[in-house]
């Protein structure tokens, strides 16, 4: 645009050269037009350039993952690294798995809580929530629950289930200077359940059931631990069985009972078989054989 | 004194022996058999360019579960905690550790694309085991040492432990895991396991 513009300027000159002084003009308007013209080049290939490094480095870090997805963690490696030092956070998350998992390098918890803490700087919720377990195991790293729990905090704020659900066993339990806190447990429990995390609705099931951080709601308990079974999580599969055999939180259903505690044993949670026995004695024969044909057919509802 | 302080040792080094409950003695024969076996499967999977890496990982694992002996493996690095543990906490506990020791090396032996899997020699283990001494050449360096504790259990032949580079894996687990119980009870560990399956790995764009 610029250069057409001083290109149109000094043609318009050319036609007014007349005299010495047009002509110095001109000779001064075509130095600048060339001038302007050497400038905008270089401008241009400036802003190419710019423009260019964020799709350079995109396609780097995908190079990086092909690699990965090969099983060549070196070529990952190679990839990874220079994209991690200009401060990649997604690079430096990666790395930091590497070497806490000993993909293609020697294992280095310590190596790997450095990638991650650079990363979590810079926002990356994974990194947030791996810095927050480190923390709480105490791998590579001094054990530190008040800096768990505030990476896991920020990760579960950024929208991640798992660290919702870390957060909120840790308030469910209490650990070291953690006190037991259920209001909170409750909270970050029920967060992670309503993103459809079968063991966080599992968990939620349980304190409707004991009133833990809520008041007890036979109903919702049902409805929480029927959510978890139906993605095939045998613990509420056992638990949604026992509600509809006495009928706490859901009508009476034997049928259905029989359903889920068959389900629950057939995984070998412990009680479940003594229970499916219990529901199987109170039905004759021909609904025993219905709900059979119940279990051939049931196949597990993946939320996301 | 002495002698009875020795005497406990002995008695204590006897009853953490995982092998003592095997039978059968092993032939290191059919051990190099076994492992030559299931090494060839293991290559199949991992040079497969069909399948994910996540895939490739899955079938690791459940080639991992089927072919080690976990659940001694599980007690003998518990230690005399295990026999301390409610019975609900032995299968939690197993369970996890299961799914630990699996995840952890399947992820390992996600980038071994096929460099050269040689086995050496073969002997015989203690009264009852058979150790499989293998070759694993690597891109640079010398080639890794590996030798592999077989058992003969009621399922047949299973790994009952890795030695690398003359480290027991099963040893260094034991000792990582007795200091988080000592410091934080088996609950701890149990927790510590639960939470380490749960990070995250590596992600795509």
């Amino acid at each position: 645009m610029r250069n057409q513009t001083i290109y149109r300027k000094s043609t318009g000159k050319n036609g007014l050269c007349r005299g010495n002084v047009s002509c110095v003009a001109r000779g001064a308007s075509l130095g600048l037009a060339w001038f302007a013209g050497v400038f905008l080049a270089v401008s241009v290939l400036v802003a190419s350039l710019v423009t260019a490094a964020p799709a350079l480095a995109a396609a780097t870090f995908e190079a990086g993952w092909q690699a990965y997805q090969r099983g060549d963690f070196g070529g990952a490696l190679a990839s990874w690294t220079p994209l991690a030092e200009q401060g990649d956070a997604r690079a430096q998350f990666n790395i930091g798995v590497m070497y806490d998992e000993g993909r293609g390098v020697a294992q280095d918890r310590g190596k790997a809580m450095d990638w991650w803490e650079k990363a979590a700087e810079s926002g990356n919720p994974h990194a947030k929530h791996n810095l927050g377990l480190a923390y709480l195991t105490g791998d590579g790293v001094q054990q530190n629950y008040d800096l768990a729990v505030s990476w896991l905090g920020e990760a579960a704020g950024q929208g991640l289930i798992r660290s919702q659900y870390s957060l909120g066993k840790i308030y469910g339990a209490g650990l070291g200077n953690i006190s037991q806190d259920d209001e909170l447990s409750f909270i970050w429990i029920s967060m992670a359940a309503k993103s459809g995390f079968d063991k966080a609705q599992y968990n939620l099931g349980k304190m409707y059931r004991d009133g833990l951080g809520v008041s007890k709601d036979p109903a919702a308990s049902a409805k929480w631990f029927l959510a978890a079974a139906e993605q095939g999580y045998p613990k509420a599969q056992r638990n949604i069985g026992v509600r509809y055999l006495r009928g706490e939180g859901v009508p009476r259903d034997e049928k259905a009972a029989l359903m889920w505690l068959t389900l629950a044993a057939n995984k070998g949670v412990s009680g479940a078989a003594k229970q499916r026995d219990a529901a199987a004695a109170k039905l004759s024969k021909a609904d025993r054989a219905a709900v059979a044909a119940m279990v051939e057919a049931w196949r597990p509802r993946r939320a996301n | 004194m002495k002698v009875g302080r020795y005497l406990v040792a002995l008695a204590f080094l006897w009853m953490a022996n995982p092998t003592v409950a095997a039978a059968t003695a092993t032939s290191p024969e059919e051990a190099s058999k076994f492992l030559d076996t299931l090494a060839s499967y293991a290559l199949n999977v991992l040079r497969s360019d069909q399948l994910s890496l996540e895939e490739r990982e899955a079938k690791v694992r459940s080639l991992l579960a089927e072919n080690f002996d976990l659940p001694k493996i599980g007690r003998f690095v518990l230690g005399k905690s295990w026999r301390e543990a409610s019975e609900e906490q032995q299968k939690e506990y197993q369970r996890l550790f299961g799914d630990f020791v699996t995840q952890t090396y399947a992820k390992r032996l996600g980038g071994y694309t096929g460099e050269a899997f040689k086995i050496v020699k073969a002997d015989a283990y203690g009264k009852n085991d058979a150790l499989v001494l293998t070759e694993i050449a690597r891109p640079s360096g010398p080639p890794l040492k590996a030798g592999w504790r077989v058992t003969n259990g009621n399922g047949g032949l299973k790994i009952l432990d890795v030695v690398v580079e003359g480290v027991s894996m099963a040893a260094t687990q034991r000792s990582e895991f007795q200091a988080v119980v000592k410091n934080h009870g088996l609950d701890g560990l149990i927790e510590m396991l639960r939470l380490r399956v749960d990070k995250f790995s590596a992600r795509g764009a």
